[in-house]
Formats: C-alpha cells, structure tokens, sequence
C-alpha cells in the first residue's frame, strides 16, 4: 500500500503538472473561456444540465431547510 | 583392488550414476571431460589410479557444484542447444574448473602423452578457460614424468607428493582419501563402515607425515565441509528432486533441530472462553459501527472518483470535437488532464479505504481477540 501510495501520488503529481502546463500555454496563446463553454455547451449542453442541478439544489434547499 | 579391474566404461558408468545430484547438462559436460581424459590418456590404468575411484570423484565434484547458482544458469541455458558457460560471472562454473585442476595434475604427472598440449580434452571446452586456470604451467614436464612412472609401479604412492612441494589438489586428494576409507559402495550408495577405521591403517600418507600437516587455516579445506558435499551422494537415493529443491540439509543441521525440537515443550494455544464471548458481544457491534463509519468517505471517494473520471473523459473526447483554434484546445487538454488525475487520486483512495482501512480494522479486531481471548499452554 505504500509503494501505491507513492506511485499514485507520483503519477497524479505529474499528469496535473502537465495539465497545468497545458492550460497555461493555451491560455498565453489566447484561449477564450467563453469560446470554449459555448463549444462544449454546443455539444453536450452543458448549459441546460447546469440549470436543472441548479433548481434541483434550491427545490431541496426550500424544502429541507 | 577394485580399481585394477575397472575400465573406462564402467568407470563413466558408475559416475553418471552418482552424479545424478547435477542438472542434466553439467552431468553430460563433466562425463564428457571424463571421457576425454581416458581417451588422452597413454595408459588408461594410470589414469584410473590417478583418479582413484568414481566415487571420489563424484565427491570432488560434489564439492565444487552449487546447485542454487547454477539452478538459474541451467534454466536460461535450456533453451539453447549447447550449454554456454562463458557468462557464468564471467568465470566457469567451479565444478568445470575443478575437472580442469584434476586435469593439469594428472598431465604434470605425466599420465598423457608428452607430444600433447595441456587442453588435453575438447577444445570447445577447455580452450575457453585455460586462463583461467592459474596452476597450468606451475608444474615442469621432465621431472614429474619420472615420479609418474614411479607411479605407476607403485600405485599406493600415487597421491602422497612431497611436503614442500604439495599443491591444494593432492593435499585435497590425501584428505578425500582419508574420508572415503570410511565409506564402501554398495548398490550405488554410500554407506558408512560400522567399524571405524584408525586414519593411520588406511591413509599411510597422513601417517608418514603428520608433522608436516599445515595448520588449519592454511589448509585448502576441511574435512567437515567435505562431509558436508559428500551428503548429495547419501541422500540421493531418496530425494530424486532434490537439485530442484536446491536445499542440502546437513546431518548435524538435522540431529541440531530434532534436538530443538526434543527441548521445546509443545505449545498450544487455548481459548479463554468468558473474555472470548464477551469479546465477541462487544467487538462486533464496534467493528460493524466502525465499517459503515469508514464506508462513508469510502463511498465518497467512489463517487468523486466517478465523477472526476467520466468529466476527464468527457472533456477529452470533447477537445478533438469541435474546437479549432489551438489555444482552447491545449486548454482542454489540460483541463481533461487535471480532472483524469485527481479521478486516479479518488480511486486510489477507494480502494485503499476498502482494502486497507476497513480490511485493515477487521483484520486488527481478530488479532486483538487472539490476543486477549488465547493463551499458549504446554502440552506434555
């Protein structure tokens, strides 16, 4: 379990450094935030599951609280 | 007697029978330096009084051969056609070497022909390790060659060389001897004689100079470590498989442990029956009550593990779908990235939750029930 512990750790330490490079280069190369939610709200309607768990989560807080 | 009226194929014959403690491929190497040493020779029976008897040189073999190193080698080289002992750490396996020792001596003895070289035997396996074998020009043709045909008149004056000018072989010869005196053969086994024989009626050797003998640090070897080769030819009968178990289990290893055994009182352990039950009230309830405790993040960790993994991969199916400027694809890479590896941390944590921590406090829960609940009694 240790030796996994380290693997593990090892392994996610290097995959979010990479990302983090990614998104860094892409974002100095003018990446667009608002490009890239419109694009993936395009395809997987981001938007409109967004705004159902968004009702959902004031229904329950109006009737549990 | 016996070895006047041995010839080469009996010879060969009884020693691939006790050399069955080898893996097959060393067995057939060393009979076939055997054969080429009876072929070299000028007179086959100098060569058998030199060599003395099968066993004795199943003995020395014995000796020389470690069945766990070379377990591995012989495995790796069971695939090829020829064994190769070049990449033995760079070295020949030590029984090859001690075959080529014997080898030297009996040509320094003048025993093969003098127009032949010292690789009296196959070229394919002596060239190799002919450096390696340090004492081959240790030792002048032209004098030696008188003592061996002094030898040969008198067989009994074979391995006894003066003091001052004993290499390791024959001083090794002299005590293997001295150890196979005790033994006879009988139905290919050794078996040691009832009555002991005195070292001075069998070793004449030993008896002549007993003075001269080196001390024991300096001698090439003891004879309780050649007891300790000779079992492989003991134990063979029995244990067929042992080259594959690799263990030898010495005789005194063995009385030492029954000796062990004989002292130590028989332990077992007894439950004590009242804490046991109240243990086992209480302790399940807890142990349950602790599990579901743990299940918790256990199932947290599950479920942000599902959701991290499935939005990585969404993510990443989702940048070779529609975006066209690099820059917001880079960014969705990264961001898939991010995602798949905090998913590998909540997974990792899943699983370590079920099987360390809750696998973990049951685990700890028994072993404190053994070890409060049981107690060792001796049995008499």
């Amino acid at each position: 379990m240790k030796s996994g512990w380290k693997i593990i750790l090892l392994v996610v330490l290097i995959a979010i450094l990479l990302g983090a490079v990614c998104m860094g280069v892409g974002l100095m190369t003018g990446a667009d935030f608002t490009r890239i939610w419109a694009t993936l709200d395009d395809k997987y309607h981001v938007d409109m599951y967004y705004q159902y768990f968004m009702e959902v989560w004031a229904l329950l807080q109006t009737e549990l609280l | 007697m016996e070895v006047n009226i041995i010839n080469k194929q009996k010879f060969l014959a009884e020693l691939g029978r006790l050399l069955t403690f080898m893996y097959e491929e060393d067995r057939q190497t060393a009979l076939a330096m055997y054969s080429k040493m009876f072929d070299d020779a000028v007179e086959e029976q100098a060569l058998l009084q030199f060599l003395v008897s099968p066993t004795r040189q199943a003995v020395v073999l014995a000796r020389s051969y470690d069945a766990k190193e070379r377990k591995l080698q012989v495995h790796t080289q069971s695939r090829e056609e020829e064994p190769d002992y070049s990449d033995y750490n760079n070295q020949f396996p030590p029984f090859i070497l001690a075959i080529d020792d014997l080898q030297q001596s009996a040509a320094a003895k003048g025993i093969f022909s003098p127009a032949q070289d010292l690789p009296a035997v196959d070229e394919n396996q002596f060239s190799l390790f002919d450096d390696l074998s340090a004492p081959a020009d240790e030792a002048e043709p032209a004098p030696v060659a008188d003592s061996a045909s002094e030898d040969l008149e008198q067989p009994q004056d074979l391995s006894p060389e003066p003091a001052s000018e004993k290499d390791p072989v024959s001083e090794f010869a002299d005590a293997v001897d001295a150890f196979l005196a005790d033994f006879s053969i009988a139905g290919g086994e050794l078996i040691s004689s009832r009555s002991y024989k005195e070292p001075s009626e069998q070793t004449p050797p030993e008896e002549a100079e007993p003075s001269q003998e080196p001390d024991e640090d300096q001698q090439p070897f003891h004879l309780e470590d050649f007891a300790h080769a000779q079992e492989p030819a003991e134990e063979e009968p029995e244990e067929e498989e042992r080259p594959e178990d690799g263990e030898i289990v010495s005789a005194q290893e063995e009385i030492f442990l029954q000796a062990g055994e004989d002292q130590a009182p028989a332990m077992v352990r007894k439950a004590k029956v009242f804490p046991l039950i109240l243990y086992i009230i209480f302790s399940i309830p807890i142990t349950l009550l602790l599990a579901a405790l743990l299940l918790i993040p256990t199932l947290f960790s599950l479920s942000f593990a599902v959701s991290f993994v499935s939005a990585g991969v969404l993510v990443l199916t989702g940048a070779f779908a529609g975006f066209s400027i690099f820059a917001d694809l880079m960014v969705i890479l990264g961001l898939a990235l991010v995602l798949l590896a905090i998913g590998l941390l909540f997974t990792w944590l899943f699983i370590w939750f079920i099987g360390g921590a809750i696998a973990g406090l049951i685990r700890g829960v028994i072993r404190l029930g053994g070890k409060w609940c049981y107690k060792e009694v001796a049995v008499q």
